[in-house]
């Protein structure tokens, strides 16, 4: 059983490994790695525990990762600045739930994957991004890149890129559609449906 | 015997000159003598020519400039002036149009030829693009209108996974991975298939033809945009400033065909899905000596077979015709010595002496030798026949030469140096070939001892003709003046194309070229050009033109500093941030190897099968496009590393265009670029305001509306436009000035010579009504005049002239059955020769020169009937004087030829 051991070896070392990594690295990536251990925890939780119950464990660690209100008006484009604030409050709630739920919805089991992450962000600008890839049992891994910028001292996450897709373009045509037929609330009503929908 | 023979031709000699007049006729004694001293004539003619030829030969000069033919003085030409001190040219001497058949090879080959123009040195002052280089390559996405940029920036976005996915890996490994993914969206809420289903098309259609070893085009710029490129995106200019060489007929040649050579060295062909084509002024110009040149050989062979032709049908023997062509030629070559010495060059019109002088001086020798036929009577030697026909025909031979010769020179004071060079070296010229053809012409057909003409029974239905129209004279000449009334009521239908682009062939490439180049309102050469003192007020007479309808656009240098910048740059900066790590991806993946393609290829052809299974509506394009891809994994490495060199270095170029498009800075009057402030406005401030017409400035009547409407809104306007109307308009005033000037010349000297009134009608009467009939023909034909054909009209004026002058002197003299006469053969001949000679002009493949042959044919047309139809009829009704002194049967050798000659009246 020399694949058992391995995959167990691997399983009690990691989190050691990665925190000894993210004690002398980047905290760009050491913000990553919290992300990942977390959805790797999340995910071997398996789907016994509800999408209610992995909302609640991801949530503290994404409102640190992710620059969410940031994210909110990134994901909004110009027609932000024309929001009234309690408008851009609430999208701002919406959002995060929207994304928390999503990653609830997304990493309920687990099948052997592995999570790499780079300890060396690339740095450009005042920006960062940081490589890990998630790596399934078998098959080809996928890329994931974070888009990370400084926020009030905190790097924190503002666009991921999945396999080259970024995350945050992909919001904003999504978004606008929604803010073209109606506007703030519109796309309130359309973030709170979908989490609605991803709870379920 | 000799010594017999000797005497009694000298006797003879005398006979004829004296005969019948006391007083020796001058004209008799040059010609007795030139043929007694026919060696001594020819040898000094021959010297004469040689030193003429010689000094032709080393003082040869014409110009095609025709902006040297005019007054600079004129008020539109110093304004042209000063806007040409003010904006000089941006050089479009040679304009290279490059189309593509995506933008991304248009826009590499345009650099590329550019690159390469540039690095020859010796061929190339200078070589610019204006549609490009980094000021469009950053701030071009400003120009777009805010809907545009919108537009752009969201397209872009859409692209991003495309993009952001082909820009870590571009080749075609990154390709097939990039399809794989997105088909794993497919039937997700990941991707809609509605969106891939054009791409997918696109890029099917495009592989499946280099596998089909067909060239093939690939377009990223569609693929992102899901659109056909527009023409702008497809067509790219360079402008280049060649080194001419003015030693040659085609100064633009080398550097012409250095621009197709350099094309086709770097693959810039159709087989490559570009096209380089060369147009601009100097192109033309190359051009039209090149359409010039088509043909030459077959309308200089048809020309001359025809003249000799006729020439064989009006005097019958090889000896005269070589007789009469070498006294044309030797008067060409001194004509155009004297041209030379007086102008120092020749320009485009005066240059039209030579066919002018070819028929003036075949028309002189014709008229002489048909005359020396008719005298050359049984018994009679050549020269008492060369001698009488002297006597016979030197009147009315010095009598037509002068008054053409007076007829031209009154061109002289005409302020289009063109048309008053071409009078003056016509004028002298024509007493050259008179004096040639009394001295030259009898000492040749005495030294070859043409023959005479054998006694001929004359032509009954010539005669008959005759008969009825002198009993049908009042209606011949009511019929004629009817014809000329309605001439009247059509000369206001009668234009003259201004358009110089009318007289070129539009098959030669350039002119194609410019056609297909200003079918772009944008691209019109015909523009109005105005100078204000600043570029306020340039603004504010550029609103006023837009208002109007008959302008398409106006310009300033403010029209290069777009409106709306903040909300554009606000959305493009907004993008550049969104897009930045895709555009400029962390990690660029290394080149593949020929394995990872195949594998890749293979995996996304399974990926493309799964998507369509899940998304019917793409199963189609879909499913051929895994096949495309398998078919391109299992063929040979070639065959991917073409497939590469297809897809891969437009995408690289199309990248590196959004990254540069995604980082304008501001446009303001201090960051536009120099050479682009340098076109609109001058170093003191002065602001140009450039106006485009609207609808297709190749139609004259469009232009004469623009015109107008541009002169009312801004009296002082100036450019193309302005230009070649004003300069037909300075053309037509000189001609017609020149017309009107010579007819007073004419009548006065007939008035002179023949001191009767009537006379002078009869003569002139049927120069205007050719004049108007041929007018009116081309207005029925629709024959415009223009810039080539108008030059015929002076050859036509001096023939008519000639034959008028002929048929008058001849009347005067008591003939008056004049068709049957031997005077009639040589006029109706000698207006064949010049017809067929000149009208074989007509095949010419330079449409002005074939319209100058198509009105020189019509003219002598009407000239012919004019002087065998009308003149007749007209002096039948009228009797050139009440005495009729001139008539005396001691005239016997000037009324013996028409010895029909009986009053009919």
């Amino acid at each position: 059983m020399p694949r058992l051991a391995l995959l167990l070896c691997a399983f009690l070392l990691a989190p050691v490994v990665d925190s000894a990594y993210a004690a002398g690295s980047d905290p760009a990536v050491a913000q990553v790695r919290t992300l990942t251990a977390s959805l790797l925890s999340a995910m071997r939780a398996g789907p016994a525990v509800s999408t209610a119950e992995r909302y609640r464990k991801l949530q503290p660690v994404i409102r640190q990762v992710f620059a969410l209100p940031l994210m909110t008006s990134l994901s909004v484009g110009p027609d932000w600045t024309s929001f009234r604030p309690q408008q851009q409050q609430a999208l701002i709630s919406a959002f995060s739930r929207y994304t928390i739920a999503n990653y609830a919805h997304n990493f309920h089991s687990y099948d052997g994957q592995k999570f790499q992450v780079d300890g060396t962000a690339v740095s450009r600008a005042d920006e960062k991004i940081v490589r890990s890839s998630l790596i399934p049992r078998d098959g080809t891994p996928s890329s994931l890149l974070y888009r990370m910028r400084n926020v009030n001292g905190t790097w924190k996450v503002i666009d991921v890129y999945y396999d080259g897709v970024s995350q945050l373009i992909l919001h904003r045509t999504d978004f606008a559609a929604a803010i073209a037929s109606g506007g703030a609330p519109a796309l309130l009503a359309h973030l709170n449906k979908v989490s609605d929908d991803l709870m379920k | 015997m000799s010594v017999s023979t000797h005497h009694l031709r000298g006797r003879q000699l005398r006979d004829a000159a004296t005969a019948g007049n006391p007083n020796r006729s001058l004209i008799a004694r040059v010609v007795e003598l030139s043929v007694a001293r026919a060696w001594i004539v020819l040898a000094v003619v021959i010297i004469l020519c040689a030193a003429t030829t010689q000094y032709v030969m080393g003082n040869f000069a014409m110009t095609t400039d025709t902006d040297t033919l005019l007054s600079s003085t004129l008020s539109w030409r110093v304004r042209q002036a000063a806007f040409d001190k003010a904006f000089p040219s941006d050089g479009s001497d040679l304009v290279v149009v490059v189309d593509g058949r995506t933008p991304e090879l248009s826009d590499e080959a345009a650099a590329a030829l550019t690159a390469s123009l540039s690095a020859q040195k010796k061929l190339f002052h200078s070589v610019q693009r204006p549609d490009s280089g980094p000021f469009w390559a950053h701030e071009g996405l400003l120009f777009a209108s805010t809907a545009d940029v919108k537009k752009f920036t969201s397209q872009l976005l859409k692209a991003q996974p495309f993009l952001g996915s082909m820009a870590s890996d571009p080749s075609l490994r990154g390709l097939a991975n990039t399809l794989s993914l997105t088909m794993q969206g497919v039937g997700t809420d990941q991707a809609s298939a509605q969106d891939l289903r054009a791409p997918i098309r696109n890029l099917s259609v495009a592989l499946a033809e280099p596998s089909r070893d067909r060239p093939s085009y690939f377009s990223w710029h569609t693929l992102m945009t899901g659109q056909a490129p527009d023409q702008s995106e497809l067509r790219h200019i360079i402008l280049v400033d060649p080194v001419l060489d003015f030693a040659q007929l085609r100064p633009g040649q080398l550097p012409i065909d250095a621009i197709h050579a350099t094309a086709k060295r770097l693959g810039l062909d159709s087989a490559h899905g570009v096209r380089v084509r060369v147009t601009g002024s100097v192109a033309l110009q190359d051009d039209e000596f090149a359409t010039l040149a088509q043909r030459a050989g077959l309308i200089a062979s048809v020309a001359s077979a025809a003249i000799i032709l006729m020439l064989w049908f009006a005097v019958r023997s090889p000896r005269l015709i070589a007789s009469i062509l070498l006294t044309m030629l030797a008067g060409l070559v001194m004509a155009t010595g004297l041209g030379l010495i007086l102008f120092h060059r020749f320009n485009l019109i005066s240059v039209a002496f030579i066919p002018l002088f070819v028929g003036m001086g075949m028309d002189l020798g014709i008229q002489f030798s048909v005359r020396y036929r008719a005298e050359r009577r049984p018994g009679w030697d050549v020269g008492p026949a060369l001698v009488a026909t002297g006597r016979a025909m030197g009147r009315s031979l010095t009598m037509a030469a002068t008054a053409i010769a007076a007829g031209f020179l009154a061109f002289a004071p005409t302020a289009y140096y063109g048309v008053s060079q071409l009078g003056m070296i016509a004028g002298l010229g024509i007493f050259a070939a008179l004096a040639l053809t009394l001295t030259l012409l009898p000492a040749l057909i005495a030294l070859t001892r043409a023959p005479g003409a054998p006694e001929r029974p004359t032509s009954t239905r010539l005669a008959n003709l005759e008969d009825s129209i002198l009993d049908h004279r009042k209606l011949v000449v009511a019929v004629s003046a009817a014809a000329a009334a309605v001439s009247i009521v059509l000369l206001p239908g009668l234009h003259f194309d201004f358009n110089p682009m009318h007289l070129r062939n539009t098959k030669a490439e350039s002119v194609a070229t410019l056609y297909d180049l200003t079918r772009d309102p944008d691209r019109s050469p015909d523009t109005l050009e105005v100078i204000r003192p600043n570029l306020a007020a340039a603004d504010r007479l550029a609103a006023t033109f837009r208002r109007d309808p008959t302008v398409y656009g106006a310009r300033t240098l403010s029209s290069f500093i777009p409106g709306g910048q903040p909300g554009k740059m606000a959305l493009i900066s907004d993008t550049a941030n969104l897009m930045d790590f895709t555009l400029n991806p962390p990690v660029v993946a290394p080149p593949p190897t020929d394995g990872e393609v195949m594998n890749a290829l293979r995996r996304a052809a399974t990926s493309l099968r799964q998507g369509a299974s899940r998304d019917p509506s793409i199963r189609g394009d879909a499913g051929t496009l895994a096949d495309e891809l398998d078919e391109l994994a299992q063929g040979s490495p070639s065959m991917r590393a073409r497939a590469s060199q297809m897809l891969i270095p437009g995408f690289v170029t199309t990248l590196g265009q959004i990254r540069d498009l995604l980082h304008p800075r501001p446009i303001t009057l201090e960051t536009l670029p120099a050479d682009i402030v340098r076109q609109w406005k001058t170093a003191d401030g002065q602001a140009r305001v450039s106006i485009l017409p609207k609808g297709n400035s190749n139609d004259n009547a469009v232009l004469r509306r623009f015109v107008a409407a541009g002169i009312r809104i801004a009296p002082d306007a100036t450019g193309t436009a302005i230009y070649i109307q004003e300069y037909a308009r300075a053309v037509v005033d000189a001609f017609i000035e020149a017309g009107v000037l010579s007819f007073i010349a004419i009548s006065g000297l007939l008035f002179i010579a023949l001191r009767r009134a009537r006379c002078v009608a009869v003569t002139m009467a049927p120069i205007v009504l050719t004049g108007l009939l041929t007018m009116g023909t081309c207005v029925v034909i629709g024959q415009p005049l223009n810039f080539a054909n108008i030059i015929a009209l002076p050859l036509l004026f001096g023939i008519g002239v000639a034959f008028h002058i002929y048929f008058v002197m001849a009347w005067r003299s008591g003939g008056s059955r004049l068709l049957t006469s031997s005077l009639a053969r040589g006029v109706f001949f000698s207006a064949l020769a010049t017809a067929t000679g000149f009208g074989s002009l007509w095949a010419s493949k330079h449409p002005g020169t074939a319209s100058m042959g198509k009105l020189l044919m019509i003219s002598l047309v009407w000239t012919l009937i004019s002087a065998l139809v009308f003149q007749p009829a007209l002096m039948g009704l009228v009797s050139p004087s009440r005495t009729r002194r001139q008539v005396q049967p001691s005239q016997r050798t000037a009324s013996a030829p028409i010895h029909r000659g009986s009053a009919h009246s």
